[in-house]
């Protein structure tokens, strides 16, 4: 079990963070977040520790054009997306593992020296990804509140069975909210999980475009939208 | 032009007249007539049907209409469903056996919400011992998922969700292929 430790960044980034190693099934069983102790890896935002413990890898947490002094693979930029960092933690785990196995305690391994690069990150870890939720029932109020968004998702999911990707892309409701979504779920044992083969069949392409934004742009459903005022 | 519909449907005096009002840019056009059923606490209720309407900027026309609330005119509830784009049922929680209430549209509507997007609109969900939750499991048994949300018709924004979210099952439906009569 490796051991991640978060430092310097905000509560949100947090929960995502820690929802993305709960929710990927085998994040879930080789990471785990620490609050304190020693660790592995320390994800860093700005205000996180400039030098880490030797043997420990450090990612940075970074807006997108701010870490043009470091290792490109080193770095986890904003927003911050399940898949990526997924591959950096694969990535590290297969890095630490080298690392001890054939270097000397001090020396620090690097997710991006081209050895590690080169291995592919585990194929079960990228489809968990792909691994396709479905519910049962309506959501309880708890978890819907009065989130347009979560209701949203859960009338995707009424009807269909999807990955986190495709919840996304389909209902136009960013990444994150999916997964604190489905996190919300799973805290309460109402996700079903599925292979790929239980997913529906991707939309007929000619609308596909439209149904990628969160109002068809034109058509019945826009104009009744706007009717509305919505 | 192209006309839509949306029906409105539900126990009597949950809000039918007052949600249509709420979005319709006509005053909704009523046949209340005075109650004689001493189980519903009002002194109208509906017994033909209500109607209001909303002009597109297509020049499309989508029209709500409100069922007459009583089982006894369950026939006129399909007759009007058809080619409905969805179905919104409301529901008065302060009722005696609210979830008996919805078994009623549930049978009355049968085989259309197969292919018809539905919403549940919980109306005094503050009222009575029914839990909003209760409504969701009560359809699990039965192998439905349908939405379940709290409302209080008199607010606009509460009707609009409904709405809201009855578009977004359509949209579902559309993409499926299962909605031939629209577009
Ligand atoms: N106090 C209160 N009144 C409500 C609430 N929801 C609906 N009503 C009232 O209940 C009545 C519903 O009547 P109506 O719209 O004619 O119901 P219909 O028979 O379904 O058409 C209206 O007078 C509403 O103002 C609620 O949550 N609280
Ligand atoms: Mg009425």
């Amino acid at each position: 079990m490796w051991k991640l430790k978060l430092a310097g960044l905000s509560e949100t980034e947090q929960a995502l963070i820690r929802s993305i190693v709960r929710l990927s099934k085998d994040l879930e069983s080789s990471w785990q977040v620490v609050d304190q102790g020693a660790c592995d890896v320390v994800l860093c935002g700005t205000h996180g520790p400039a030098m880490v413990m030797p043997g420990v890898l450090r990612i940075r947490v970074a807006e997108p054009g701010e870490h043009s002094t470091e290792h490109m693979h080193d770095v986890l930029e904003r927003p911050i997306r399940a898949e990526r960092l997924i591959r950096l933690l694969c990535q590290s785990a297969a890095a630490l593992t080298q690392g001890r196995a054939s270097s000397t305690p001090s020396s620090t391994p690097s997710i991006s020296s081209p050895v590690v690069a080169e291995t592919p990150a585990p194929r079960a870890m990228h489809g968990s990804l792909h691994q396709v939720a479905s519910i049962g029932r309506w959501p309880p109020q708890v978890v819907l509140a009065k989130n347009r968004e979560f209701i949203r998702l859960a009338v995707v999911l009424a009807r269909a069975s999807l990955s986190v990707t495709e919840l996304s892309r389909l209902s136009g409701v960013p990444m994150e909210t999916c997964i604190s979504f489905l996190d919300a779920l799973e805290e309460r044992s109402l996700v079903r999980w599925g292979g790929a083969e239980d997913a529906i069949p991707p939309p007929p392409s000619h609308l596909q475009e439209s149904t990628e934004h969160r109002h068809f742009g034109s058509g019945l459903l826009g104009s009744i939208r706007r009717a509305l005022g919505i | 032009m192209k006309e839509y519909k949306i029906l409105f449907s539900g126990t009597p005096g949950a809000g039918k007249t007052t949600a249509i009002g709420a979005v319709s840019e006509i005053p909704p056009v009523v046949t209340d007539v005075p109650n004689t059923d001493p189980g519903y606490a009002k002194a109208y209720t509906t017994v033909g049907l209500d109607y209001g309407q909303l002009t597109l900027d297509t020049g499309d026309c989508l029209r709500l209409f409100g069922t007459p609330g009583q089982a006894r005119f369950d026939f006129l509830w399909r007759i009007l469903g058809r080619n409905a784009l969805g179905l919104i049922i409301l529901l008065d929680n302060s009722r005696p056996n609210p979830l008996a209430d919805l078994e009623i549209y549930i049978n009355g509507f049968g085989e259309a919400l197969r292919s018809m997007p539905c919403v549940i609109g919980v109306g005094r969900h503050d009222q009575g011992n029914t839990a909003l939750d209760d409504y969701g499991l009560w359809l699990m048994e039965r192998n439905m998922i349908l939405p379940v949300l709290p409302v209080d018709v008199r607010r606009r924004a509460d009707v609009v969700l409904l709405i809201d979210v009855l578009l977004a099952e359509l949209e579902f439906h559309i993409r499926k292929g299962e909605c031939s009569h629209v577009e």
